[in-house]
Formats: structure tokens, sequence, C-alpha cells
């Protein structure tokens, strides 16, 4: 199969998806003629034009509201957030709005949006533009997050995404854009609420999210050959909805579970996988949880420093050696 | 009085520091930078305009603001680099400079959002400190489509607060021009839905940046209120580091032609020897403080545990 990169991927996706139904819009800060901050929308202004591609002010707030306007008159809005530090900028409209329309309108409004943003750890852009914060979106019912760490899973989360009736936040690695993978022609999902395994093992369960999908496997395949440590790492692609079940099945095999991801590790998505599993198969468990994530301070500026604070494949096997003493 | 040369050395300063970091950027030495070339003016003449205990608060191109507020070159760069030395221990970098002891309050990297911050801290010096200081607050012209720059003005003007805003427009929102983020011809013209006096002049010439805003400064601490100087100006390097222009090179070519570096040597009547031996000067400054940056221990800030 062709491989693409995990940027071109979503920019096929939204191509295709704006080919297919043409109440697929876009909004955005500089996602018009200049392609987006990352380029992720290059080439879809020349395309479909101004009508359908809108370049917006620095309205985060606006940007957001607008697309729920949107959306409840039968569009489907697919805004950026450039940074997902400027979350909260627009929190209140997907977190207090969107995210509650349905349940508060007994069931006659959907805030059928999408809002695409991405993190940018380890691309030294300092403690504002940095920021991994899923487990924030955790404590907003109605609302789906999906964390790709494939060009395969971006562009087919992305296409399940255009299909959900409510809102959606699309978390994007900027440290995987350029990544490749083998990616499909033509249209196919990736639906929500199940994980992947991406290697099977039976010896320890790694939960890996976004970059450190990746980091992860890289860790198995250098403990596989260093230790005969066999590790299963699952992905679990969406984090609300989250596929239980296959984590749970997999630490009732391995018995040994390490969540590994770019956010903070007080309250962070690894708290909520962890609780997950003590409390449906907390008697399977041979070995503490661990969860090998950012420290609980701001991202520091310099790259030498960011490279110390972010976790990564070394960090993660070191991590995992401990509990095979 | 103001020394005329001295200020001409800090824009200066602000050019030259801004190539050399941009050097330590692509090495990999230094994390993200915005650039302010073509902008060094309005920095450096408001900052001169002002007060040294008059406090500023600032938005993303941020090395001018810091020279200009007389922060030293080589607690900067040691900034930048990651290292103890700097002047919030190195882990800030240029992103987010921040030194009370020169009154730099802080930098906002998220757009508009020094504005409701620069106008507690207004509160706080009128109501609070009772002191006849004023605070200058920095923004581009696109922070104007952010609601938290309106919310910031509305409530200074309310509540009559000591702010001088400056909006530094230079037409451009990363790699956007301003049709699609300015309704209006101009920023000033906005200031009547506040209520707040508000003029535009050329923020290329710093000896009408320096006037103008010596006045405005003048007009917020004699009646306590707003003002808003909007000061014209052009971008003539890319937004940021890694950011290539969407602008063409005739385009910026024809912005330079307004560089307020060329305005300031031809109102000086600066000889080429005379600028050959500033230029000299600035870049030694430098290049002691990247060679000492360089050599300072990272940073542990904060401490574990
Ligand atoms: C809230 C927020 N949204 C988006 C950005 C990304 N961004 C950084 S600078 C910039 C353009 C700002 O334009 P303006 O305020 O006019 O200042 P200029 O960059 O022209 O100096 C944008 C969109 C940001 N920093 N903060």
């Amino acid at each position: 199969m062709r491989e693409i990169t995990y940027l071109e991927a979503i920019n096929e996706a939204l191509r295709e998806a704006m080919e297919r139904e043409k109440k697929v819009f876009l909004m955005g800060e500089q996602i018009g003629a200049y392609g987006g901050a990352f380029k992720v929308t290059s080439g879809l202004l020349q395309k479909f034009g101004p009508e359908r591609v809108m370049d917006t002010p620095i309205s985060e707030a606006a940007i957001v509201g607008a697309a729920v306007g949107a959306s409840l008159l039968g569009l489907k809005p697919v805004a950026e957030i450039m940074y997902m530090d400027f979350m909260p900028l627009s929190m209140d409209q997907l977190v207090t709005h969107a995210a509650k329309l349905h349940y508060f309108s007994g069931g006659q409004l959907e805030a059928g949006m999408i809002l695409r943003t991405q993190y940018s750890l380890g691309r030294a852009h300092g403690a504002q533009h940095s920021g991994f914060l899923p487990a924030w979106f955790l404590q907003a019912p109605g609302l789906k997050v999906a964390v790709p760490s494939t060009p395969y899973d971006a562009k087919g989360l992305l296409n399940a995404a255009l299909k959900e009736r409510g809102p959606v936040l699309f978390v994007e690695g900027a440290m995987l854009y350029k990544s490749k993978g083998e990616v499909p022609e033509g249209y196919y999902e990736v639906p929500f609420g199940q994980a992947e395994v991406k290697r099977g093992g039976k010896d320890i369960t790694v939960v890996a999210i976004s970059r450190m999908v990746p980091e992860a496997l890289a860790t198995a395949e250098s403990l596989a050959s260093s230790k005969g440590i066999e590790v299963e790492v699952v992905d679990p692609r969406t984090i609300q909805p989250l596929d239980k079940k296959t984590i749970v099945d997999s630490v009732k095999k391995t018995g040994r579970l390490v969540v590994a991801s770019d956010d903070m590790k007080t309250g962070g998505v690894g708290a909520e996988i962890g609780a997950t599993v003590f409390e449906e198969a907390i008697d399977y468990l041979k070995a503490p949880l661990v969860r090998v994530c950012s420290p609980d301070i701001p991202v520091p500026f310099a790259p030498p420093l960011e490279r110390e604070y972010m976790p990564n494949a070394q960090k993660l096997e070191q991590a995992i050696e401990k509990l095979f003493p | 009085m103001i020394d005329e040369l001295e200020l001409y050395e800090r824009m200066l300063t602000v050019r030259q520091l801004e190539e050399e970091l941009q050097k330590l950027c692509v090495l990999g030495e230094a994390g993200d930078l915005h650039f302010n070339k073509g902008q060094e003016a309005i920095s450096v003449g408001v900052c001169a305009a002002l007060k040294p205990t008059d406090y500023i608060v600032t938005h993303h191109r941020t090395i001018a603001h810091a020279i200009a507020k007389g922060i030293e070159v080589r607690p900067l760069v040691a900034e930048l680099l990651g290292k103890a030395t700097g002047i919030n221990r190195g882990v800030a970098g240029e992103m987010h400079f921040t030194y009370p002891p020169a009154r730099y309050m802080f930098t906002f990297q998220l757009v508009g959002t020094c504005v409701p911050v620069a106008a507690g801290l207004a509160w706080a010096v009128k109501n609070f400190l009772n002191k006849a200081e004023i605070v200058a607050c920095f923004f581009g012209d696109a922070a104007t489509g952010n609601a938290q720059t309106h919310e910031g003005i509305n409530i200074a003007s309310v509540r009559k607060l000591p702010l001088l805003l400056i909006c530094e427009n230079n037409g451009v929102a990363g790699n956007i021009g301003k049709e699609f983020y300015l309704p209006t011809e101009t920023v000033a013209e906005r200031a009547l839905s506040y209520g707040i006096p508000a003029r535009t002049v050329d923020g290329n010439r710093l000896d009408e940046v320096v006037d103008a805003a010596g006045k405005a400064a003048g007009y917020v601490r004699e009646h306590s209120e707003p003002y808003l100087v909007e000061m014209m100006t052009t971008r003539l390097s890319w937004h940021k580091q890694g950011m290539p222009d969407a602008r063409s090179k005739e385009e910026i070519a024809e912005l330079a032609k307004r560089d307020p570096l060329l305005y300031e040597e031809k109102r000086l009547k600066m000889t080429e020897a005379e600028k050959k031996q500033l230029v000299k000067k600035v870049s030694t400054r430098i290049q002691e403080a990247i060679a000492a940056g360089r050599v300072a221990p990272l940073s542990t800030f904060p401490e574990p545990g």
C-alpha cells in the first residue's frame, strides 16, 4: 500500500470530506492561502474557495462559537485551533455549550462539529505552545476526544468524526506530522472507542497515547531483543470514549500496566486509565501502576531542558526494567 | 534628556541580537523566536518616553521590549539558552520574559491576553499603591480581534485606569493580511467605542514615536484614563523562526524602504564610519554574551522535590 505522512493523511481526509459533502467547511487562523501554521490545510482554499475555507481573525472563542452556530443549521464545521494551549480561550463554547446542547435540548439539537488542534511538545515552543491537555476534556459529557498516533488512524478517525452527531475534539501530535505510514486511498473509518493493539506481548501492557505510541513501540523492540521482555502496546486512539475492554483484557493477560503519555502526571489521562484497571482488573495486577508522563511543571523553553522534561522511549524502558528486577 | 544616539544603539542591538539568536535557533541551542525587525522604533521610543518606574506588559515580539526597558544583553541571551544565569533562570526563553526589577512585568504569548492584566496592574497602581506611575501595554493590530483585548480596554475605560495602549500595527497577523481580521481602516478609530482618546502615528520614525508616546503618557498620568496610540509599522522579517513569509521578497523590499534604522541614521546624519563603529561595539557585546551564555550552567529551576 502507498505510504503518506500523518499530515498528508489529515489533509487528504479533509479534502475528500469536502468533495463528498457540501456541508463540510473549514475555519481557523491563517488556514487559507497560507495553509495553516503547520500546513495541514494546504491547497484547500484553492480547491474549495473562501466560502468553505474561512480565514478567521485571532478569535478563538468566536471560532468555536460560530462553529457551534453553523452546526445547528446542518453544516459540519471543522475548526482549527492553532495550538492546544489556546483551547482555554474557546473552552466555554466547547465545553459549556457545544458539549451540552444535545442534553439541554432534550435531544433536539446537536453541535456536530470537529475542533482540530495540535500539541507541539518537542519543538521548543515554550510553556504556552507545547501543552498536551487531553484530560481537561474528559469532564465534558457530550464531547468526544480523538488522539491519533499514525497516518492510518488520523484519516480513519477524522472520517469517523465527521459522522459523529455531536462535537469532537481531534488532537494531532505536531511531532508526528512528518511520520509516514500506510494509508488506503478513498474512504474508510476507524471507529471511536476502539483501541488497537499496536504490538502484541505477554509480559506487560503499555497504554500509549499519541506521540508516545511510536516511542513505546521502540521501547518494545528494544526490550524484546535486550531482555526478552514482551511488551504489549495498546493505543486507545480515542480517550473519550475509552475502549476499556481492550485495555483491561490486555492487563488481565500481562498483569502489569504502564501508561505512557505526554500530558502531565497528576490528574492526567493515565490516572483515568489506571483507575479503570483498578476497578476492573485489580486482582490481576502483579506490579504497581507506573505512569511515564511529563512532570507537573510547565514546559521549559530551551531545547536541552525540554528534552530532559519530555517522556521518551528510553525513560519508558527504564521504568519497565524496574518492574522486572 | 533623551540621548538619541543611545536610542539608536538600542534599536541596533535588537536588530543584531535577533540575527544572532536566529542562528542559535537553527543550531538547536535556543527555542522558538519571534522577530521584531522593522518595528524596533516603537518599543525603544515608547520605553524612552516612559519613566523607568512605569510598568510595561507586552506580547510576542519580545526581544525589542526587553532591550528597550533596559535589560542587559547577557542575561537575555542566557535565558534563551536555558541557562541558570538567564533573567528567568533559563526556563522562560524569549516567549515568556519577565523582569520585575525593570518593571517589565510579563510577556503574553496568547494574543490579546496582555490587555486585561495591564488593566489590573493599572488598577493596583492607582487604587492600591497610590502612585503616579502608569502602565503601558503593547499589542498587535490583530489582537483587536480577540475578546480579551476588548474586555481589558473596556474595563480600563469604565474605571478610568492609567493605561497607555500601544498598538503595533504592522498590517499582518502571522501570515495573513488585515482584510481578514480588521474591519476598520485604523485601530485608532475603534477607540471611539470605548470613549478614550487615540491617535495614529508613524511607528517607524523614532522621533515621532517618542513625541507621541510622551504626550500620551503625560495625558494618562494627568487624567488617569487610558489613551491609545496606534503605531504604523512594518514587519521586515518572518513572523517567527521556521515559518517562512507568505509575502513576496519584492513586497518586503518595498516595506524595507521605511526601515526605522535607516530613517534614524539619516535623521541623525550618521556617517558610515560612525555607524560601523557602533555596529562593531554592539556585535562585540552580543558575541561576549553568547560566549558567556554557552558556558553557563543549565537551569535547574524548579529544584526537584
Ligand atoms: C490567542 C492566540 N491565538 C493565536 C496565536 C498564534 N499567533 C501568534 S502571533 C499571531 C499573529 C498576531 O498578530 P498581531 O497581534 O497583529 O501581532 P504581530 O504578530 O503582527 O506582531 C498569531 C495568530 C496566539 N499566539 N495566541
